[in-house]
C-alpha cells in the first residue's frame, strides 16, 4: 500500500520536476518569469501573464482646490487644483485609497493597474499622486519640501478628507476604509495609518504596503548610485540619455502606425518598458537607465520644491519664473548636479532644521525610515506588506527589518525587483484577497 | 440661430485676443523677482559648476538650445496651446465620448487616416520609395472598398500598418534640416522645416481630396467635415499637457518631436 502511494506521489510531482527542467526559472512554485532584480524592474511583467483586467473602467479624474484661493507660481498656472482620479461603484463598498511611488502621479500605470484590479473587485477607489508629485508638491504640500514622512502623511491625510467629503456628498457611501501605496507611497500609507489612529477620520480596517523602503534615505541612495553605470560616468549623461530617448521614440514610432498613439510620458513607469522593448539594454546599461530614470523623477521634485519653497537651491532665490522663462540651464544643472541625496543636503535638512533647530542630519534620516514607527507597525495586527527578495531598493539588512517587524505579516516573493511583478497575476490575486480578506 | 452665430464670434475674438496677449507676453524679457528683491546666488552653485554652465560643457538634458532660438514665442504658443486644449478642445472630447459610442468614434479616426493615404502615397512617389508608394495605394484601395469608404481599416490586420509620410519627411529626405523649434498654434510642436511642408501638403489636399464633390459649394458641409477633424485630431492624440509632473515638459517635449521626426524622415 505504501509502495504504491509513493508510486503515485512520484508520478504526480513528475510533471512539476520537468517544468522545472526546460524553463530557466527556478522551480519554486512562482511562475514571475525575470530572475534578476533590476531586469523586472524595468522589463514588469509580460503581457500574457499579467492579470486579466478591464481596458477601461468608469474612472473620473477630478479636482480638489487645496490651495485656499493662495495663487500658485506663475511657472506653475496649470497646478491650480490637486488632480487625483476616482471609480465608484453604484452600491455600497469599501473604500481604498491608494498613493503613487516617487514622483508618479494618480495616473501612473501602476496606479491605474490598482485602481482598475480593485475596482473591478468590487472596491471603491481613490488614486493620489504621490506627495513627490509637481501636482500635489505645488497644490497640496504645507511644506513645499516632500519626503518628509510625518508631514506628507499630515498632508495626505487632509486630501484623503476632503476627497471623502466630494464623494460622500455625491451619494457615494463607504462601508470601511482601507489604504495602500507602493513604493514610497507604501511607506506613506503606513504614516497615514498611524496618523489615523489619533484623529479616527477612517478607522482604516486594513493597510497593505507594496515593495516599500525601510528607509527612503538608503534605498535612494541605491538608485542614486546606478547613474554610475552610465558608460563613461555621469559627463556622459547626455549622450546615454539620447540613447535612450531614441528607442523611446522608436517605440513611440511603432504605437503611431499601430493607430495606439503614445502619451510621450517620460515619467511614467510605462516609459522603462517601452525602453526596454526597443533597447535591449545590456546588464550595466540597464542599472543605468533606472538610475537616470529616477534622477528625472528626483530633479522634477527638487526644481518643483526649489521654485514653491524659494530655498535657492538652483534658482537663484527672489528670482520670479513665468511661463515664458528659459528653464534649460537650469535643467541640465539640476539633471546633471543633483541626486536625492543632494536635494536632502541642500534643500531638505536646511528646510528643517530651520523648522526644528534640534534635529540633526542623522535624526532626519531616520525620521524617514520605518523605524520611528515602528513599535506602531509590529503590534498592528491590519499592516500588511508586499515585496521581493530582490527589490533593487532593499539590502538585506531593510529586508531584514521588514521581516523582523512584520513577522508573519510580510509576504516576499523570490524575484520580482522593484514593483516589476506588480501587474503578475498571482500579485493582483495577493493585493485584493489581502482587501477581500480571503487568504 | 443670429444670436449662436454673435456668441461664436466673440468666441473667435476672445480666442485670438488670447493669442495676441499670449505673444506680446512673450516678448517680455525683463526678470522678476519676489518684491523686487536682488536675485541671491543660488545654493547649490561651486565655482566649478558655475565655470561648466559658462563655458557651455553643461548642455540641457534634452538637447541644446541652439534649435530653438525662437523659444520665447514657444513658450507662449506652448502655454496657449495647453490652455486652449483645457478649456476648448478636451471639453469637445470628452462630450464626443460621452455621446458616440467608441465604435463610431473608430470609423471617424479611420475615415481621417484613409483620406491621409493620398498624402502618404504623393510623398513616398516624391522620395522615389516605390515598395512605400505600393504600400500605401494598396491600403487605400483596400481601406476605401472593402473598408466601406475607409471607415474600416481593414488593411492593418492583411500585414499592411499605417507608413506615414508628409511633405516635411520629403524635404528631410532631400537633406533640409529642421531648422529653427516652431510651436504652431493648435497644432503643438513642429519645425521650420516641417511647417513648410504642412503647408504644401495642405495645398496639394485640399486639391486632391476625394470629398471635395461633396464638400465645395457648402459651407456648413465644410465646416461640420473640418469641426469633425479637429475633434478626432485630439481623440486621437494621447497626449496629455502637463501630465508627465515635470517643469522641464516644454524641453522633453520639443526633445521627443525632433527624434521623432528623425525617425520618421529615415524610415
Amino acid at each position: 500500500m505504501r509502495r504504491w502511494l509513493l508510486f503515485i506521489l512520484a508520478l504526480s510531482a513528475a510533471p512539476l520536476l520537468q517544468a522545472g527542467d526546460d524553463g530557466a526559472v527556478t522551480d519554486d512554485g512562482y511562475g514571475y518569469p525575470i530572475e534578476s532584480g533590476p531586469a523586472a524592474t524595468v522589463i514588469g511583467t509580460p503581457e500574457d501573464l499579467r492579470a486579466k483586467l478591464p481596458d477601461e473602467i468608469d474612472s473620473r479624474t477630478l479636482n480638489l482646490d487645496t490651495t485656499g484661493g493662495v495663487e500658485v507660481p506663475d511657472i506653475f498656472w496649470y497646478e491650480d487644483d490637486l488632480r487625483y482620479s476616482a471609480a465608484f461603484q453604484d452600491h455600497p463598498a469599501p473604500l481604498i485609497f491608494t498613493i503613487a511611488g516617487t514622483g508618479a502621479g494618480y495616473h501612473d500605470a501602476n496606479s491605474v493597474l490598482m485602481q482598475k484590479a480593485f475596482y473591478q473587485a468590487g472596491f471603491h477607489v481613490i488614486s493620489f499622486s504621490s506627495p513627490t508629485f509637481q501636482n500635489f508638491i505645488v497644490t497640496a504640500s504645507s511644506t513645499g519640501v516632500p519626503g518628509h514622512t510625518e508631514w506628507d502623511a499630515r498632508d495626505l491625510y487632509r486630501v484623503m478628507q476632503e476627497a471623502w467629503e466630494v464623494a460622500r456628498q455625491d451619494g457615494v457611501e463607504a462601508t470601511e476604509f482601507f489604504v495602500t501605496g507602493y513604493s514610497l507611497g507604501g511607506m506613506n500609507a503606513a504614516f497615514v495609518a498611524k496618523l489615523d489612529e489619533e484623529r479616527t477620520m477612517f478607522n482604516f480596517k486594513k493597510v497593505l504596503m507594496i515593495n516599500p523602503p525601510w528607509s527612503l534615505y538608503n534605498s535612494v541612495s541605491k538608485l542614486d548610485a546606478m547613474v554610475n553605470n552610465i558608460p563613461g560616468g555621469l559627463d556622459k549623461v547626455n549622450e546615454f540619455f539620447d540613447q535612450i530617448i531614441y528607442h523611446f521614440a522608436v517605440i513611440a514610432k511603432k504605437k503611431a502606425a499601430e493607430g495606439k498613439g503614445s502619451d510621450l510620458n517620460i515619467t511614467s513607469s510605462d516609459f522603462l518598458r517601452d525602453v526596454y522593448q526597443a533597447y535591449k539594454p545590456t546588464d550595466e546599461r540597464l542599472d543605468a537607465l533606472i538610475g537616470v530614470f529616477f534622477r528625472i523623477l528626483y530633479a522634477n521634485m527638487a526644481f518643483t520644491s526649489d521654485v514653491v519653497s524659494n530655498a535657492g537651491f538652483v534658482v537663484p532665490k527672489n528670482v520670479v519664473l513665468t511661463t515664458t522663462s528659459k528653464l534649460d540651464t537650469y535643467s541640465g544643472v539640476i539633471h546633471r548636479e543633483t541626486d536625492f541625496v543632494t536635494y536632502f543636503d541642500d534643500l531638505f535638512v536646511p528646510y528643517f532644521k530651520a523648522k526644528y533647530p534640534e534635529l540633526t542630519r542623522d535624526d532626519l534620516i531616520r525620521e524617514l525610515s520605518l523605524e520611528p514607527i515602528e513599535a506602531y507597525l509590529a503590534s498592528s495586527e491590519k499592516i500588511g506588506v508586499v515585496t521581493n527578495a530582490n527589490d533593487i531598493i532593499l539590502d538585506s539588512e531593510d529586508l531584514a527589518n521588514l521581516k523582523r517587524v512584520f513577522g508573519d505579516r510580510i509576504k516576499v516573493y523570490p524575484r520580482g525587483g522593484h514593483l516589476g511583478n506588480m501587474a503578475y497575476k498571482e500579485n493582483v490575486a495577493y493585493m485584493v484577497d489581502f482587501f477581500k480578506g480571503q487568504e | 440661430m443670429n444670436s449662436l452665430k454673435i456668441n461664436r464670434n466673440r468666441g473667435i475674438q476672445a480666442l485670438l485676443a488670447l493669442l495676441l496677449l499670449t505673444l506680446i507676453s512673450g516678448c517680455s524679457t525683463t526678470p522678476r523677482t519676489i518684491d523686487g528683491a536682488p536675485p541671491e546666488t543660488p545654493l547649490f552653485t561651486d565655482e566649478a559648476l558655475q565655470q561648466k554652465v559658462a563655458s557651455g560643457e553643461i548642455v540641457p538634458l534634452g538637447g541644446s538650445e541652439n534649435l530653438d532660438p525662437w523659444m520665447g514665442f514657444n513658450r507662449s504658443m506652448y502655454t496657449f496651446n495647453a490652455r486652449l486644449d483645457r478649456y476648448v478642445l478636451l471639453p469637445v472630447v470628452r462630450g464626443y465620448e460621452f455621446v458616440t459610442p467608441k465604435v463610431a468614434r473608430t470609423g471617424v479616426s479611420n475615415f481621417f487616416s484613409n483620406l491621409d493615404e493620398i498624402r502618404n502615397f504623393i510623398n513616398a512617389v516624391l522620395q522615389l520609395k516605390g515598395e512605400k508608394a505600393v504600400h500605401t495605394a494598396a491600403r487605400f484601395t483596400w481601406n476605401s472598398t472593402i473598408g466601406v469608404l475607409g471607415l474600416i481599416d481593414v488593411a492593418t490586420p492583411m500585414e499592411l500598418p499605417k507608413r506615414p509620410e508628409d511633405f516635411g519627411q520629403t524635404l528631410g529626405h532631400y537633406g533640409v534640416g529642421p531648422g529653427p523649434y516652431l510651436v504652431l498654434p493648435l497644432l503643438g510642436p513642429s519645425s521650420l522645416r516641417d511647417t513648410s511642408g504642412l503647408l504644401v501638403d495642405t495645398l496639394i489636399g485640399t486639391r486632391t481630396n476625394p470629398m471635395n464633390p461633396v464638400l465645395e459649394g457648402h459651407l456648413q458641409r465644410q465646416v461640420a467635415y473640418y469641426t469633425m477633424k479637429v475633434i478626432d485630431g485630439r481623440y486621437v492624440n494621447k497626449f496629455r499637457y502637463y501630465a508627465m509632473g515635470s517643469p522641464f515638459e516644454y524641453t522633453w517635449v520639443r526633445y521627443l518631436y525632433g527624434k521623432k521626426r528623425q525617425l520618421e524622415i529615415a524610415d
